[in-house]
């Protein structure tokens, strides 16, 4: 547990020294998966909180059709869908990063996200909209800040080039959608195919049987 | 007792063989609704009820052959554009006749309209026509006396074989006219109070999107010839407000590549730019849920507009046969109306006026006939609230509102309007509840930063007070700690 906690805070040192703090983490084992998969954990929990605890003139979703599973799946779905994509391009490339270490690079980089929304969810109970600009100028800062350190992260851990780096991220998003369109399409072919079956099955059950 | 019973049974006789009607008012059969802010329609309380239909027989004169257009003047005179008879019928007050209008003398010559289309009178009942098939417009004066005609605009700005068929008119305080001619796209046309063309006025611009444009710049001359044509979409209706701002609605729209909401109904100042407000929670544009038919939006088609007191006005949909009213900020008050074959439903609603700010009339073109709509309690309540609200008489507005809570719980309108009065008065916590209840943000937020600056007023002193104190506590505590634990180092 405490070792838990000291990789958590670890965290707080990556997002302001990224090169050292990356190196360290795939050279020097200063975090693992399982505070990875807490990062992420407090990342879904904290989109969750945001849902429910931004003010009201910030907060656009209809409080009536809240879905915890929705909200879950937009982080989970999606980072998956880069992490498995990323180790696919950069197996080709010849990348050292493991898939492991895509996971924990990936899941440290979202911190700057963490902190930022919980910054946005405080900011948007005291502001009024016309103090709107702050708070959209937090979100975007976060978001940046957390592409920047996929950036730094990735650099550090594949011993890419700046540019092979950013075209490899590139291709990674390409990868994302084919994946994702793929995966819509065996899904829609399994459904198609289910059907046949079960159409199949209830002609032969009347006719013949 | 026995004679009780004998009553009894007699009045249900009676009423079973409908000798006499237990219910007076006349429900429609259809619910009004109105649209949520998440632009979900849900059913309201009914806004008008259908109470009575005047046609060309019931007022002895032969039956009416699509009328294209009713005008209430502001004696109170209704002028029914008879448009098939070629003739004028005008009723008083009271909706009974009083004449009939078919022909009049032009220069010692017996002269008649052709297919008039559209009507309008001045405050001092200066009577303009739109006497569509011959091409001009008839001016007459009260006694109904020819003044004058005016012809086809001449400018340059169209061609000569331009056919000119004015259908609807306005004419301002100063007696400019505006007029709404069939095929003309740049907007409306201006004449000054002599019938000279003045410009054209308000014209509604294309939006073209960048898909749009994208095709059209790396399409071959052939694929252009060949691609549809984005032209700017006609007016089909005029009306003009007190302070001579003039309102215009579309019934034409592109495609879904240039629908744009902002361009159904408009508010033209004298430049001819658009200031009609859209405060609401989308702009008025007559119903939001639509759906689409081959990438073509089936929005309302608004066939008339009206205009009335206190910033309210009012617009006809030919598409659907409703009729929308909206308040001066945008807000829609009400929706009423529908195609059918019932009593008070519409067959092709084309044109519709108001009687002293009460009673709709709304003419109807494939029945022949005018439909009389009486306003509710409940939108008595609204249209007085909205009035108040216009007036500044907040603390009566708020009575009004919250009467109209009473009618329906979930009107957005009702607590919007209750927000505004509080907020009016200074209860700010009090109206953000309202404004979080109506979902409006935008003022939510206002009164919110008003309720943080009341807060601040407060409890600043104290707040002030608590920070030098903790300050001074702390550069006495601070330096004490760390001589202390220098003390306890050396130990």
């Amino acid at each position: 547990m405490i070792d838990l906690i000291k990789k958590l805070k670890y965290s707080l040192h990556v997002i302001f020294h990224p090169f050292d703090g990356f190196w360290d983490i795939k050279f020097e084992k200063r975090a693992n998966t399982l505070s990875a998969i807490s990062i992420l954990a407090i990342l879904v929990l904290v989109f969750m909180l945001q849902q429910q605890l931004t003010g009201f003139d910030f907060n656009l979703d209809f409080r009536n059709q809240v879905n915890i599973l929705t909200k879950i799946g937009l982080v989970l779905i999606p980072y998956f869908l880069w992490c498995i994509s990323n180790w696919c391009i950069v197996s080709l490339v010849d990348g050292q990063g493991s898939f492991k270490d895509i996971f924990i690079t990936t899941a440290y980089a979202l911190v700057p996200l963490i902190i930022t929304s919980i910054i946005m969810i405080i900011m948007s109970n005291f502001i009024t909209l016309q103090e709107g600009y702050f708070y959209y100028l937090v979100g975007s800062i976060g978001y940046l800040w957390s592409g920047f350190l996929i950036f730094c992260g990735f650099l550090t851990i594949h011993q890419f080039s700046g540019l092979k780096t950013i075209v490899t991220i590139l291709l990674a998003i390409v990868g994302m959608f084919i994946i994702s369109f793929l995966s819509i399409l065996f899904f829609a072919l399994v459904q198609q195919m289910i059907n046949f079956l079960i159409l199949f099955f209830r002609e032969i059950s009347l006719r013949i049987l | 007792m026995k004679g009780k019973i004998l009553y009894c049974i007699v009045l249900n006789i009676l009423i079973c063989f409908q000798l006499i009607s237990p219910v007076i008012a006349q429900e429609p059969a259809y619910q009004n609704y109105t649209y949520s802010y998440e632009k979900i329609p849900f059913a309201e309380s009914q806004a008008y009820i259908p109470t009575d239909i005047i046609s060309g027989i019931s007022l002895g004169v032969g039956a009416f052959n699509t009328p294209k257009d009713v005008f209430v003047a502001k004696d109170g005179k209704v002028y029914i554009v008879d448009s098939g008879n070629n003739r004028i019928v005008i009723l008083n007050k009271d909706l009974k006749l009083t004449g009939i209008l078919s022909e009049f003398i032009n220069n010692g010559k017996k002269d008649t309209f052709k297919n008039p289309n559209g009507i309008f009178l001045t405050d001092y009942n200066l009577m303009y026509i739109a006497d569509t098939d011959n091409g001009r417009i008839i001016v007459l004066d009260e006694n109904y006396n020819f003044i004058t005609e005016y012809g086809k605009p001449k400018t340059n700005l169209v061609t000569k074989d331009f056919p000119y068929k004015p259908v609807k008119i306005a004419v301002d305080s100063a007696l400019r006219i505006f007029v709404v001619s069939l095929n003309v796209d740049k907007g409306l046309i201006e004449l000054d109070k002599d019938g000279n063309f003045e410009t054209f006025y308000g014209a509604i611009p294309v939006n073209p999107n960048i898909g749009m444009l994208f095709w059209r710049a790396i399409a071959t001359n052939e694929q252009k010839s060949r691609m549809t044509l984005e032209l700017p979409t006609e007016y089909s209706s005029v009306d003009i407000d007190e302070t001579n701002f003039v309102y215009g609605v579309v019934s034409v729209t592109g495609a879904n590549s240039t629908f744009n909401p902002n361009n159904l109904i408009k508010r033209l100042n004298p430049f001819g730019n658009d200031v009609l407000k859209r405060n609401g929670f989308f702009p008025p544009s007559g119903d939001v849920l639509f759906d689409y038919v081959k990438g073509v939006p089936q929005n309302s088609k608004f066939s008339d507009v009206c205009v009335r007191p206190y910033g309210i006005y009012s617009t006809l949909d030919s598409k659907r046969g409703r009729v929308f009213t909206y308040d001066e900020n945008g807000n829609l008050l009400c929706v009423f109306g529908r195609y059918g074959e019932q009593m008070g439903d519409f067959g092709n609603s084309v044109a519709f006026d108001i009687v002293n700010d009460t009673n709709y009339l709304v003419v109807d073109a494939k029945y022949n006939h005018i439909v009389i709509f009486k306003p509710t309690e409940y939108m008595n309540l609204i249209l007085n609230a909205t009035r108040l609200q216009y007036e500044r008489k907040y603390s009566l507005s708020e009575q009004m509102w919250s009467q109209v809570l009473k009618y329906s719980s979930k009107s957005d309108l009702a607590y919007d309007g209750m927000g505004r009065v509080l907020l009016r008065q200074g209860k700010n916590k009090k109206a953000m509840k309202y404004f979080e209840l109506a979902n409006d943000r935008q003022l939510h937020s206002k009164a919110y930063g008003a309720y943080r600056d009341e807060l601040i007023g407060k409890y600043f002193n104290i707040f002030l007070v608590a920070v030098i104190l903790l300050w001074i506590l702390l550069s006495i505590l601070i330096p004490a700690y760390k001589k202390r634990k220098r003390r306890d180092m050396q130990k």
